[in-house]
C-alpha cells in the first residue's frame, strides 16, 4: 500500500495506482474528460492537473503514479485557473447548442462549463459548423461537438479490438473519424456513444426522442443473446427510447466476457 | 587496389551545394581533367556538407588546403589551368570578405573556419562519406574496437558521464546520466535509437552531420549499445532527408560486410543489428515519446510520462534515445577521454556545439564550436555580420520555435545551456536564425505559432487549442485588430499552455511569444496602439512616405514599385501615391539615402503637414508608442 495525502487528507491506496484512482478510490473527485478506468492513461484533457508539493509544475493525476509521501492539492488557485482557461480554450470550437443536443443534461463538459466556466471568452471564437456524419446506420458522428478526448477512438481499438474509429489529421483541425471518412460499420457495441463525453457521438435512433432527464432508466439484462450483459433503459411514457451500458452497473464477474457496464454488440441498439 | 592521387578535389556534396549544381561542377571538373590529361594524379570527391552553404557549390583542395566558392562549370576550365596545372591558386573563385577585394585561398585562413573546433564535423569536407575506408582512415571505428576488448560497460557509462556531455536535441540531459540508467534496468531486450527527426526551421545540423560523416553516428549507436548492453538500434529520419537517408543506408550496409554490425561485431560476440526508420515529417515526432510510437507504426502522439523511456519505452521495453549530434560525440569521447572533452566548453556545458547560422547574415552555414564561445563571436566573426550594409542587428534566434529571441545586450554570453536559458531562449537543437532591424517581431513570434500551432499532434487540449488561439491573436495584431488588453491575454494564457501541456512542443511553444514580449513589448504596443508596425512588415500597419529633404530623385525605387504607386521627376523628390500602393517595402528596401519613412497605417488618410510632423519624429527616432494616446490624433 502506498500512503499519501490528498487535500491534506491522509489517504491510502494500491501502489502501481495514479493520482487520480487513489482520489477517486477514496471518494476525491477530480474533474476529467479523457479519463476512464478500462484504458490506458491518455492525458490528452489537462482538466485532471493537480497541484503536487515540491514539484514545479502541476501534474496531470491520471498520468502521474501515486507514491508514497505526496501532498496533493487538487483544487488550488492555481489548478483552478488552469482547468478555467482549459475549457475556455474548449469552447473556442464547441458549439454552444446544448439545446438542441441530446446529451444535454448529461454531458460532462456542460457541467464542467457550469462549474469552472467563464461565460465570456477572451478569445477569438471559432465554432466548428461541420454538419453530422450520417452516413452509417445507427451512429451520428457530429464533428463539431466533438472535444478530441480520444475515448471512443481508443474504447473502440484498446477495449473492443476493433479499431473502428480513428483520429484524422493533427492539430486543431483533427476529426474522429472511420477510415477513409466512409460511413461506420461496425458491431454496433455502441461503447462510443457511452463514453463520450460530449454529444459528438449519438444514438441515430435516440435522436430527438426524449431529454435526458425526462428518461426513466431501469436496469434489466439483455435478452438478445445467452451472455446477459446489463443494459440500463430508459423510457418515457412507458416506451423504451433508449438503452446504454451504464459504468459499474451489473453483475458482470459472473461472466468473464461481460464486464460492468458493458453489454454486448446488437442487443443495445435493437430495442 | 586504388592508385594513389596527387591532389583530391573535395567538392561538397551536401545538400545544399547539390541544390546550387555540385553535379554539373562535378562533371566539367572531371571532364577538364581528362582533357589536361591529369586524370590519374587528380581525383573529385563528394565529400559531405563542407559548412559554409551561403557560397555553394564549394570546394576544398588537398593537400594545398585551398577553397573555393560559387563555382560555376563555366569557370572551371580557368580553375583547373590556375590551380591544378600550374600549381597557384584561382583568385577568381577563392574567398573574399564581404566587401573587401583582397583573396584568401587557405582554408585556414579563412575567418568562417579559422574560429570553428572540429569535434563532431572533424569529417566533414575531409571523407567521402560513402566509403567506410576513408572513415576509418581518420580513426573510424577505433573507440569502439577499444571499448569492445578493453573496456566494461561500466566504464564507457563511466568515460561518457564524466566528459560532461549532454543531450544536443534540446533539453542538454546528462546523456552519461541517461546511459547509466539504461545500463541498470534489466530486460529481455532494450533499444538504441538515434533521433534524427530534426525539424526547426532553419535548422540542418543533424542533416549534415548524417550526410557527411553517417560512420560517426552509426559508431556512437553501437558504442551506446555497448555501454547499455542493447542489441537492437533504430536510426529515425524523416523522409524529407533523401541524401542523408541514402548515405546512413550505404554505410549500414558497409558495416555489416565489414563485420561492423550483425552478430559477432570485431570478432567479439557482441551482436547489434540497425535499422533505418523513416518518418513522415511530423515535427511531434522528435519528441522521444511520439518518436517512439511512429516506429512502432501509431499515431505519433506523445504519451504521459508514467515511465521514462529508459525504464519504459519502444514496445514497452526499456530505450535509450539520443540525438545525432550527441551519438557522433561519443567515439571522440571514448577515443580521446573524457578530460579532453571536458578541457572544451564549460563547467556545465562540456564540449562543442554545432549551430546552423541563417537570416540575414553574410556567412550563412554550419559552424561547430566549443560551448563557452559567445554569441558575438559566432555571428560577427564566424558569420561574417549582418548582409545588408544598412541594416543593424536586431535579434538572434535561438532553438527554433521552442526557443525565443535574443536582441543586442546579451550578444556577449557564451552559448552554454545555463547562459541561453537565462537569457529566455533555449540552446535547442541548434538552430540560429539572425534578424537585422527590417525584422517585425511581432510576425516573427506569429511565424512561430503558426508552425507549432500547424505542427501540434491535436492530443492535449492547450496546445491544440491554445496554440492555435495564440496564433489568431498575433495575426489579428498584425491586422490592425489589436486591442488594449490583447498582450496581458497573451501572457496569461502562455502562462497556461506551459503549465498544463502534454509534451514538450505545447511546454516551449510560448517561448517566441514570452521573450519577443519581454525585449521588444514597445514593437507589439505600438501595432496595438498606433497601428503602426515600425519595420513596415504588417502591410495593414504601414504607410510609405518619401521625406522631399532627403530624396535624391534618383529613380531606384521609382523602377522598383511594382504598382507604379512612385512617382516623379529625374533628380527631384518622389511621391507616393497611397491609393496605389501595396505596401510591400520595395521601395524602402531598394532606397540608399533612406529617405522612405514608414508611418503608421492612419497616415494614409492624414494631411501633408501631419505627416511630414510624423516624418520629422521618425527621424528623430522620437515617435512611437506613448501610453493610451494614439500618435495620430486627428484619427
Amino acid at each position: 500500500m502506498v500512503k499519501l495525502k490528498i487535500n491534506g487528507k491522509k489517504i491510502s491506496t494500491k501502489k502501481g495506482s495514479t493520482i487520480l484512482e487513489a482520489a477517486l478510490d477514496n471518494g476525491i473527485n477530480i474533474p476529467r474528460l479523457c479519463h476512464d478506468k478500462r484504458l490506458a492513461p491518455y492525458g490528452g484533457c489537462r482538466l485532471c492537473i493537480v497541484e503536487i508539493e515540491g514539484r514545479r509544475k502541476p501534474e496531470a493525476s491520471c498520468a502521474t503514479f501515486a507514491t508514497d509521501g505526496l501532498n496533493i492539492w487538487t483544487d488550488t488557485p492555481k489548478v483552478r485557473k488552469i482547468r478555467q482557461t482549459v475549457l475556455e480554450l474548449m469552447l473556442v470550437h464547441h458549439p454552444l447548442d446544448c439545446p438542441v443536443c441530446d446529451k444535454a443534461g448529461e454531458c460532462n463538459i456542460q457541467d464542467l462549463a457550469y462549474e469552472y466556466g467563464n461565460p465570456r471568452t477572451r478569445f477569438i471564437a471559432e465554432k466548428n459548423h461541420a454538419l453530422p456524419d450520417t452516413k452509417g446506420p445507427l451512429v451520428e458522428l457530429n464533428s463539431s461537438r466533438c472535444i478530441l478526448c480520444g475515448k471512443c477512438v481508443r474504447i473502440c481499438a484498446e477495449h473492443q479490438g476493433k479499431g473502428a474509429l480513428g483520429l484524422i489529421g493533427r492539430g486543431f483541425p483533427t476529426v474522429v473519424q472511420p477510415a477513409f471518412g466512409e460511413a461506420l460499420e461496425c458491431d454496433y457495441c455502441g461503447q462510443c456513444i457511452d463514453v463520450c463525453p460530449t454529444g459528438a457521438l449519438m444514438s441515430k435512433t435516440h435522436k430527438f426522442e426524449a431529454r435526458s432527464w425526462s428518461l426513466e432508466e431501469k436496469d434489466t439484462v439483455c435478452p438478445f443473446c445467452g451472455c446477459g450483459c446489463t443494459l440500463t433503459l430508459g423510457s418515457m411514457e412507458g416506451k423504451i427510447l433508449r438503452s446504454r451500458g451504464k459504468e459499474d452497473s451489473g453483475k458482470g464477474e459472473r461472466r468473464q466476457w461481460s464486464k460492468p457496464g458493458e453489454p454486448m454488440q446488437q442487443g443495445k441498439v435493437w430495442y | 587496389m586504388e592508385t594513389a592521387v596527387r591532389t583530391h578535389a573535395m567538392l561538397c556534396g551536401g545538400t545544399g551545394c547539390m541544390a546550387s549544381g555540385t553535379k554539373k561542377v562535378k562533371a566539367s571538373l572531371e571532364e577538364e581533367f581528362r582533357k589536361k590529361g591529369i586524370d590519374d594524379e587528380a581525383k573529385v570527391v563528394l565529400s559531405g556538407c563542407n559548412g559554409f552553404c551561403a557560397k555553394g557549390p564549394v570546394m576544398a583542395v588537398y593537400p594545398d588546403e585551398t577553397f573555393y566558392q560559387d563555382i560555376r562549370p563555366e569557370d572551371v576550365p580557368g580553375l583547373v589551368e590556375e590551380h591544378f596545372l600550374k600549381g597557384r591558386p584561382y583568385e577568381k573563385l577563392a574567398f573574399k570578405e564581404h566587401d573587401k577585394k583582397i583573396s584568401i585561398p587557405s582554408i585556414h585562413d579563412i575567418p568562417f573556419f579559422k574560429h570553428q573546433v572540429l569535434v563532431v564535423l572533424k569529417n566533414k569536407g575531409i571523407i567521402d562519406p560513402e566509403r567506410i575506408e576513408d572513415y576509418i582512415t581518420m580513426d573510424g571505428y577505433k573507440a569502439l574496437s577499444r571499448a569492445l576488448t578493453l573496456m566494461k560497460p561500466e566504464e564507457i557509462v563511466k568515460v561518457v558521464t564524466d566528459s560532461g556531455l549532454r543531450g544536443r536535441g534540446g533539453a542538454g540531459f546528462p546523456t552519461g546520466k541517461k546511459w547509466e540508467l539504461g545500463l541498470k534496468i534489466k530486460s529481455d531486450e532494450k533499444y538504441v535509437i538515434c533521433n534524427g527527426d530534426e525539424g526547426d526551421p532553419g535548422a540542418f545540423m543533424d542533416r549534415s552531420v548524417m550526410e557527411s560523416d553517417p560512420h560517426a553516428v552509426i559508431e556512437g549507436m553501437i558504442l551506446c549499445g555497448v555501454a547499455t548492453e542493447s542489441h537492437k538500434g533504430y536510426i529515425y529520419v524523416r523522409a524529407e532527408y533523401p541524401l542523408a537517408v541514402k548515405r546512413l543506408q550505404i554505410a549500414i550496409d558497409q558495416c555489416y560486410k565489414s563485420g561492423l554490425l550483425g552478430s559477432n561485431i570485431l570478432g567479439t560476440g557482441f551482436a547489434f543489428d540497425l535499422e533505418i526508420y523513416q518518418g513522415a515529417g511530423a515535427f511531434v515526432c522528435g519528441e522521444a515519446t511520439a518518436l517512439m510510437r511512429s516506429i512502432e507504426g501509431k499515431r505519433g502522439m506523445p504519451r504521459p510520462k508514467l515511465w521514462r523511456s529508459a525504464v519504459r519505452g519502444l514496445w514497452d521495453r526499456p530505450t535509450i534515445l539520443n540525438n545525432v549530434e550527441t551519438l557522433a560525440n561519443i567515439p571522440q569521447i571514448i577515443l580521446n577521454g573524457a578530460g579532453w572533452y571536458r578541457s572544451l566548453g564549460t563547467e556545465e556545458s562540456a564540449g562543442t556545439k554545432v549551430f546552423a547560422l541563417t537570416g540575414d547574415i553574410n556567412n550563412v552555414g554550419l559552424v561547430e564550436v566549443p560551448m563557452d564561445t559567445t554569441l558575438r563571436r559566432i555571428i560577427f566573426d564566424i558569420g561574417g555580420g549582418i548582409t545588408k550594409k544598412k541594416r543593424k542587428f536586431k535579434a538572434v534566434q535561438l532553438g527554433g520555435p521552442s526557443g525565443g529571441c535574443i536582441p543586442g545586450e546579451f550578444l556577449d554570453i557564451p552559448v552554454t545551456y545555463e547562459a541561453i536559458k537565462q537569457s529566455g531562449a533555449i540552446v535547442g537543437s541548434g538552430g540560429m536564425v539572425v534578424m537585422d532591424d527590417s525584422t517585425c517581431m511581432v510576425n516573427t513570434a506569429k511565424f512561430f505559432l503558426d508552425f507549432t500551432a500547424d505542427e501540434s499532434c491535436g492530443k492535449c487540449v492547450p496546445c491544440r487549442i491554445g496554440t492555435k488561439v495564440m496564433y489568431d491573436l498575433l495575426g489579428d495584431i498584425c491586422k490592425g485588430r489589436g486591442k488594449a488588453g490583447d498582450i496581458e491575454i497573451l501572457e496569461d494564457l502562455s502562462e497556461d499552455i506551459i503549465d498544463a501541456s502534454l509534451c514538450g512542443l505545447g511546454q516551449s511553444a510560448p517561448n517566441p511569444v514570452l521573450s519577443t514580449l519581454k525585449y521588444f513589448r514597445r514593437e507589439y504596443e505600438m501595432h496595438i496602439h498606433d497601428k503602426w508596425c515600425p519595420t513596415g512588415v504588417c502591410s495593414d500597419l504601414s504607410t510609405f512616405y518619401i521625406d522631399e529633404k532627403l530624396c535624391k530623385g534618383c529613380g531606384a525605387c521609382l523602377r522598383a514599385c511594382p504598382t507604379d504607386a512612385v512617382t516623379g521627376e529625374k533628380k527631384k523628390p518622389h511621391k507616393i501615391d497611397q491609393e496605389q500602393c501595396l505596401h510591400c517595402r520595395t521601395c524602402w528596401d531598394t532606397c540608399k539615402f533612406d529617405s522612405i519613412k514608414i508611418l503608421p497605417a492612419t497616415a494614409r488618410n492624414a494631411g501633408h503637414a501631419e505627416i511630414r510632423h510624423l516624418a520629422e519624429m521618425v527621424t528623430a527616432g522620437s515617435a512611437g508608442f506613448r501610453g493610451k494616446e494614439s500618435v495620430i490624433s486627428s484619427q
